[in-house]
């Protein structure tokens, strides 16, 4: 069975908060559309656990994005030419 | 590989090409892809000098297994999943700090009785989260501490922000499989964040 189509039937009545939170992925990643959605946003609405919940599992996505920071090294592309160079001959 | 650099990143990759070996076509994909393949091994590794060491590899191995490619991904899909693998193999040397096991993930996800939160889940403070100075440091040593399989599909998918299903093919895996290894992955890094931001 296509999954989405599972997670619709499993959310189509009122879902509970273990179901809520076992699609939280495909809610935050807008996979879930109609219906569906509807009943997982109401309880996420009406929940005092759900709500904050998903509140603080968004934070958590958005400080895993800004607490990586890599500076490229400006001579990454040459450095690797010339290495390739040199071994691409030897192969 | 003469050309100008303006010339050999603007065009599009000749697939062909470059599995026939073409050296123009080969600068072309060193030139287009290494920024973003070295962010990736970096993060993976964390450390930048050992990061450039292991993006040089990355390229020699997919010259030498060329012939490997069955066009079943995108060349670049093809082309992450041997920088991953070496990255992943490289922070194993490296790693000073033993990461977290399958059975710590277990417990820091929520339980749950008759479908509800057995213990209320803890809102976060959004000043603490604003005020806090180290936050990215301290989010960065978390997310070190999840095991790498976890580890590896939060930078992918959180961080690199790739789609689900480009993550899969790079780890290949299954995008089902992904989704919950990310779910489980975040889930574990709020526990381990949760005493700071609470």
């Amino acid at each position: 069975m296509n999954p989405l189509v599972w997670i619709s039937n499993k959310l189509m009545r009122r879902p509970s908060c273990e179901e809520v939170n076992r699609f939280l992925v495909e809610y935050v990643e807008g996979l879930l559309e109609g219906e569906t959605r509807d009943k997982f946003e109401a309880h996420i609405k009406s929940c005092k656990c759900c709500g904050p919940y998903l509140d603080d599992y968004r934070t958590t996505i958005k400080m895993a994005k800004t607490s990586y920071d890599v500076e490229v090294p400006e001579a990454l592309i040459d450095h690797t030419l010339e290495f390739l160079r040199v071994r691409m001959n030897d192969a | 590989m003469e050309h100008p650099k303006t010339n050999v990143t603007s065009s599009k990759l000749d697939i062909d090409a470059l599995l026939a070996g073409s050296p123009d076509e080969f600068e072309k994909l060193v030139r287009q892809e290494s920024a973003r393949l070295f962010r990736i091994i970096a993060r993976l590794i964390g450390n930048d000098i050992e990061a450039e060491s292991v993006l040089q590899e990355t390229y020699l191995q997919a010259f030498l297994r060329l012939h490997t490619f069955r066009r079943e991904s995108k060349f670049t899909t093809w082309l992450y999943a041997i920088g991953i693998n070496l990255a992943r193999a490289q922070k194993r040397k490296l790693s000073r700090t033993v990461p977290l096991d399958d059975q710590d993930i277990e417990r820091m996800q929520p339980a749950f009785s008759r479908g509800m939160y057995r213990d209320k889940p803890e809102s976060w403070d959004p000043q603490k989260i604003a005020l806090k100075n180290e936050r990215k440091k301290l989010v960065h040593e978390a997310i070190d501490l999840l095991p790498p399989d976890y580890r590896t599909v939060l930078l992918l998918r959180d961080i690199e922000e790739n789609n689900t299903d480009d993550v899969a093919l790079m780890l290949e895996i299954s995008s089902g499989a992904v989704r919950v290894r990310l779910h489980r992955a975040r889930q574990a890094l709020k526990k381990l964040l949760d005493p700071h931001f609470s």
